[in-house]
């Protein structure tokens, strides 16, 4: 029976989408230089693994961000965009704090809060250019769509 | 000019007097200094009689000053003038006694070698100048070891000189320069090597591993600088006098050139801020040394062809000299002033100078540091591209022994000017332009010691722009010409028939020329710069993790282990590695025998029994009668 699931999957179409959304509203206003590539620097403050697994998705081949020029980086320096998974906990901030001082300018920060509620956890400390707040565990889809939204990207059509 | 003479040896004796009120004492300290640099200038155009006392029959102290002795008065006198001011300041730091004593006399001795004319007043100064130096440096009490190993070379070196003079007397039967002309060559060795233990070159430098770190700074900078100045003098006084000797012109040339490449290995991989200046000194010493001996070889050759080149080697070491003293005299400033404002004594302590300390040292540091890697248009620059020039000339000898010899001296040198870029990118790039860690140092008393460490920076660059000018001023303007479009002066030839030409004055022009179109516009689209601390994934870095002096010389501690005896240190927390100076064994070695037979002896004859005691002054006692018998 297991041969036939490729069959199943190119169905489904898993990898290819008509459209990205997301359904997060963007607090400003981006500019034009992302559109042909956006690096992105992922820093976990304190996760669930939830996250973690959803973000290896998008560089899988069902998601390939690579195709519409969004990266992931090893260094801030490189970043682009910054990316903070969970809700932090109270050793994390330094850091944090420490990663923002390394973006070059201009850049964004976007939060994705799995566990808004964490006990013995801590706010966020000020983030510049804030530019969207998800909470919950989204989506690689939705993440991928916000990504999109931030670099004005044009959308493939598959 | 003798009046000024009198006056300078007369303010350093009342600056010894006035030890007790140290400022004041180095104030007149630095007015005997200004006036022993006027007495320099006076007698730049002739020979002068200072004093002049028949002790025997024919012996006779005397003073003359000539061409030779003004150069390096004059030299000698900067030196000590910036010294002087330096340590007005330093002595609030460090208000002990006999530092200024030590100061004031040790000047007075260099004076006194710097204008004598016989044996007897040449060693008097010698003694002077030893001595002081050694009351100097056991000014912090507690490196009474170190302090008299270097009195011991001392000595060694005054004895080699005492045997020396002794051997023209007995052959000649005066001790006046003049009458060099008739000496041995067992009296050339003799002085010779007098001289060149005072320089510090290789075999004799096993006294400064130990005490450079301790010792106060104005005693570092004196002793690397204008002590071993009186050494390059002697040998520039006795070497032109002395009947020449070939053998001997290749074993100083040699030796030279060893001791640089020594030096420079060694400066390459020291990590104490202090010693590296220390093995640097080693390194242009030996510079020196070959320069002279190559001076002695073509000049004693008698071909006439040489004659030009045997002359150009003679500007050459006395420009070397001129770099040296300047450049030395500055590092070891800048470099006390940074270390007294941090309180440390390694070059990753002390990182960050231009940010931490001031930007008057940090230049300081980057301009004589720079002049030693030969970076035009400094004068260290011309020094060293003057003494490759001599050195690879050599084909114009004869004699295949002595052109190969002369060639290896030119690797030699060539290699240990390689190590000393080496070793001062270290100090350029963590001590003065490093990251400072956040550091802040104490406040210091600065003001004079800003003068000082201006007037030697502005020297140094404008000695090597000013060089022509500098080149006719120790009298050998046959050695520029023109060329092209540059006029007449301004080039310093190596050769006739042509070899080599340079002039540090048109490319000090050009640099600056072409250094105003980027600064424009450097100023012009003024970027906003933001500095962060190196990532390491958001964690802060210890010092301990930044990229340190040690790892810098590693890669060369560990390519050339052979010479190093490069061993790694391990233990449960941290592993390191060490490094040795595999030269200074030989004196390791004496100083140990020394100590074990003091002790045996102490041992036998002082084990608290009373009858040993008095056996021993017993036995003495019947020995000095003895003596005394015989002698009568």
């Amino acid at each position: 029976m297991s041969q036939w699931w490729p069959l199943y999957g190119l169905k489904k179409k898993l990898t290819e989408r008509k459209e990205y959304t997301s359904s997060v509203k963007l607090r400003l206003n981006t500019t034009g230089v992302f559109k042909r590539s956006l690096f992105v620097y992922i820093i976990d403050v304190g996760s669930s693994n939830a996250l973690n697994f959803e973000i290896s998705a998008l560089e899988a081949p069902q998601y390939n961000i690579h195709r519409f020029g969004i990266f992931l980086t090893d260094s801030p320096r490189h970043a682009d965009v910054l990316l903070i998974l969970g809700h932090p906990v109270k050793k994390m901030i330094d850091p944090l704090r420490e990663t923002i001082l390394q973006l070059p300018k201009p850049f964004y920060t976007i939060t994705i809060d799995d566990n808004p509620h964490q006990p013995d956890s801590v706010d966020y400390p000020e983030l510049p250019n804030h530019i969207a707040a998800l909470t919950g565990v989204p989506s690689p889809s939705q993440i991928l769509g916000l990504l999109l939204d931030i670099a004005k990207t044009k959308r493939k059509e598959s | 000019m003798k009046f000024l003479f009198i006056a300078a040896i007369l303010l350093f004796v009342s600056g010894a007097v006035l030890s007790s009120k140290t400022r004041l004492s180095y104030l007149f300290s630095f007015l005997g200094s200004v006036s022993a640099f006027l007495t320099g200038c006076f007698a730049l155009t002739q020979t002068q009689v200072l004093w002049s006392f028949p002790l025997l029959q024919h012996v006779e102290l005397s003073l003359y000053i000539d061409h030779l002795s003004a150069i390096f008065i004059i030299i000698a006198a900067i030196s000590w003038m910036a010294l002087a001011l330096y340590s007005i300041d330093y002595s609030k730091l460090y208000p002990k006694k006999r530092l200024p004593l030590g100061f004031n006399l040790s000047l007075l001795g260099m004076l006194l070698i710097l204008t004598a004319h016989d044996g007897i007043t040449l060693l008097m100064g010698w003694e002077i100048m030893t001595i002081f130096a050694f009351l100097m440096m056991q000014g912090t009490g507690k490196s009474f070891e170190h302090s008299y190993r270097f009195l011991a070379f001392g000595e060694l070196s005054t004895i080699s000189l005492l045997i020396g003079f002794a051997a023209l007397y007995s052959t000649v039967g005066s001790l006046s320069f003049d009458a060099l002309h008739n000496g041995s060559f067992f009296v050339l060795v003799l002085l010779s090597l007098g001289f060149i233990i005072k320089m510090d070159i290789v075999p004799f430098h096993g006294w400064m591993r130990g005490i450079y770190g301790e010792i106060p700074d104005n005693t570092a900078a004196l002793l690397s600088a204008p002590v071993t100045l009186m050494g390059v003098y002697g040998l520039e006084r006795i070497i032109p006098l002395l009947p020449n000797n070939q053998l001997w012109d290749i074993i100083i040339i040699l030796l030279g050139a060893f001791s640089a490449f020594w030096g420079g290995l060694q400066a390459a991989a020291v990590d104490k801020i202090r010693l590296l200046p220390a093995y640097s000194t080693i390194e242009n010493n030996g510079i020196i040394l070959t320069a002279i001996g190559f001076y002695a070889l073509a000049e004693g050759s008698g071909i006439q062809g040489l004659h030009y080149l045997a002359t150009f080697a003679m500007a050459a070491s006395i420009i070397l000299v001129i770099s040296h003293t300047f450049s030395k005299t500055l590092l070891f400033m800048s470099i006390g002033h940074a270390k007294e404002a941090y309180n440390v004594h390694t070059i990753d302590q002390a990182r960050g100078v231009w940010s931490g300390v001031g930007r008057i040292p940090a230049i300081g540091i980057v301009i004589s540091a720079l002049s030693f890697s030969a970076f035009p248009p400094l004068i260290g620059y011309a020094g060293e591209w003057m003494i490759l020039e001599t050195l690879f000339q050599s084909y114009r000898f004869p004699s295949v022994a002595l052109a190969f010899s002369s060639a290896l001296a030119g690797i030699l040198i060539a290699l240990a000017i390689g190590l000393i870029s080496f070793a001062m990118i270290k100090l350029i790039g963590y001590t003065a332009l490093g990251y400072d860690h956040g550091r802040k140092s104490r406040p210091i008393p600065n003001r004079l010691m800003h003068i000082a460490e201006i007037s030697l920076e502005s020297l140094i660059v404008l000695g090597g722009i000013g060089l022509p000018l500098i080149i006719m001023f120790i009298g050998f303007p046959q050695l520029l010409t023109g060329l092209l479009a540059i006029p007449a002066p301004l080039v310093l030839a190596s050769g006739i028939p042509a070899f080599g030409v340079i002039s540090p004055t048109f490319i000090g022009i050009i640099m600056i020329v072409l250094l105003i179109i980027p600064v424009l516009l450097f100023m012009k689209n003024k970027k906003k710069v933001r500095k962060v601390e190196s990532w390491n994934g958001g964690i802060k870095l210890e010092d301990a993790e930044f990229f340190t002096a040690p790892a810098y010389s590693q890669i060369l501690e560990h390519i050339l282990r052979g010479f190093y005896r490069t061993r790694e240190k391990k233990s449960k927390t941290r592993s390191s590695i060490s490094v040795e100076d595999i030269l200074i064994w030989p004196s390791e070695a004496i100083t140990r025998m020394v100590r074990k037979t003091g002790e045996r002896l102490s041992w036998i004859l002082m084990n608290g029994k009373i009858s040993a005691y008095v056996a021993y002054i017993l036995v003495l006692f019947i020995t000095v009668f003895i003596i005394g018998m015989l002698v009568r």
